[in-house]
């Protein structure tokens, strides 16, 4: 009995019987996008025995007191691929049901200070429903990507902070479109100039990058001049693609001539070098 | 990231704003784990406790006993069991200890509805049966005793039906 309950739940799945789905259903919110596109067939009938009430807090009364409870494996996501989301659905409440009965049955346990008859079952059904969630989420991007044109659940954009960092913004809801947003009336000196304060300190930084690349390219044409001193044939003007080699982007502010140099750290345990963590 | 739901500390669900004349707001998949518990101390027929995660309030505690479950609740009160600090001995020292937390959760107090009434079983003693009649009082026997009452126990197993190894599922030419 216990292998054919575990099976119930964990590898087979029966289908209710339901009405074809009308069209206003298509329009109720959740929070998830998975309303199938096109309307599906009406199912098979429902045959499997269900139980109502508090008794599917607990398991079938003939595993009450046995050890070992044997269970077959979790649901795999090739496995759950192939259900229609409405046949997942009913595993996700089927399984929720069979955690919240493994919750208690664990809790009871722990309590008595006993051991728990099959706690594999437990991670087995966890496993599954992130298997489940996982699906669920490949088909709404699915869905999000054919309809928008992006696998984002909510819409956004790429947006620059006033300090310059690129920053991914979500769209938030506002009573008013900003351009019949707030009517900025008098304002502290400080406030009102902080705009302009702002693009002063892009412009500083500006110039500083700028001095940095022409000193770079500086010191790059005084190499060119090194070598013209040896190879006087050579034009004044270094040509375009030696010019080439020394392109590189400016990562971490740091200028890429630059030696980094880690500070001086011996891995050796002899003569007072020990590790400063004690474990 | 969004897997992640700590009751009070992350947010568990994102619903659009709600206008009048918008349709119901639904929940697509609960992650909500509830626990039945025993209560320690002997209360009416009619009530029961759980274990709750702290996201919940009791209006979400009443529609998932409703639609999950279909169990008629009369009310519901829900009290909170809040951080608990624990002190664990470390593995690699004897005299330090590491303090440790146990998130939040809330303790659900529902009582039923429809003059039902609910008896906490007892899930860890055996309910008998015919075959367990001739094993009771093992402990108590000799060995000798044991291996007499379990060879007939096996003998009566083995009356009908064949072993694997009388079957053949492939030809082995080399034993």
């Amino acid at each position: 009995m216990a292998v054919a309950k575990c099976c119930r739940c964990m590898l087979r799945i029966s289908t209710e019987f339901i009405s074809k789905p009308s069209l206003t259903s298509r329009s109720f919110i959740t929070e998830r996008n998975l309303i199938p596109l096109l309307t599906q067939p009406p199912k098979q009938i429902h045959t499997s025995n269900l139980r109502y009430g508090l008794e599917e807090f607990f398991d079938d009364p003939n595993n009450f007191g046995i050890r070992e409870i044997k269970s077959g494996s979790c649901w795999s996501r090739d496995l759950l691929r192939l259900k229609s989301t409405e046949d997942l659905h009913k595993l996700w409440f089927v399984l929720l049901k069979e955690r919240n009965m493994l919750q208690t049955l664990e809790l009871y346990c722990k309590n008595e200070d006993e051991p728990m008859p099959g706690p594999d079952r437990l991670e087995k059904v966890a496993e599954s429903m992130s298997n489940l969630r996982d699906v669920f989420d490949e088909r709404e991007s699915a869905k999000n990507m054919l309809l928008t044109g992006s696998t984002n659940k909510t819409p956004g954009e790429w947006r620059k902070s006033g300090l310059g960092i690129t920053y991914w913004y979500e769209h938030k809801e506002h009573l008013l479109p900003p351009h019949l947003g707030k009517k900025k009336g008098d304002q502290h000196a400080e406030i009102a100039m902080f705009d302009r304060r702002l693009e002063e300190w892009h412009l500083r930084m500006e110039e500083k990058r700028a001095k940095k690349r022409g000193s770079y390219y500086y010191r790059i044409g005084l190499k060119w001049g090194r070598i013209r001193a040896n190879n006087p044939n050579l034009p004044e003007k270094p040509p375009k693609w030696w010019m080439k080699k020394f392109k590189t982007t400016w990562k971490y502010g740091i200028h890429p001539e630059k030696p980094v140099l880690l500070p001086h750290h011996d891995d050796r345990f002899y003569w007072g070098n020990r590790p400063n963590k004690r474990y | 990231m969004s897997r992640i739901r700590i009751g009070r500390k992350l947010p568990g669900y994102k619903f659009p704003l709600h206008y009048t004349g918008a349709p119901q707001r639904r929940i697509f998949i609960p992650e909500w784990y509830v626990t039945l518990v025993k209560p320690r101390k002997e209360m009416p027929k009619n009530y029961v406790r759980f274990h709750v995660p702290a996201d919940m309030t009791k209006y979400d505690m009443k529609e998932y006993l409703d639609k999950v479950y279909k169990i008629p609740v009369m009310s519901i009160s829900l009290s909170i069991v809040n951080y608990i600090r624990y002190r664990q001995p470390t593995p690699w020292r004897k005299d330090q200890y590491m303090w440790k937390f146990l998130e939040p959760w809330k303790i659900a107090h529902v009582y039923l509805g429809n003059n039902e009434t609910f008896e906490f079983p007892e899930i860890l003693t055996k309910i008998k049966d015919e075959d367990d009649e001739e094993m009771e009082g093992m402990d108590s026997k000799t060995m000798v005793e044991q291996q007499e009452a379990y060879s007939k126990f096996a003998e009566k197993q083995q009356t009908t039906g064949t072993s694997i190894k009388d079957k053949t599922y492939f030809e082995n030419k080399w034993l």
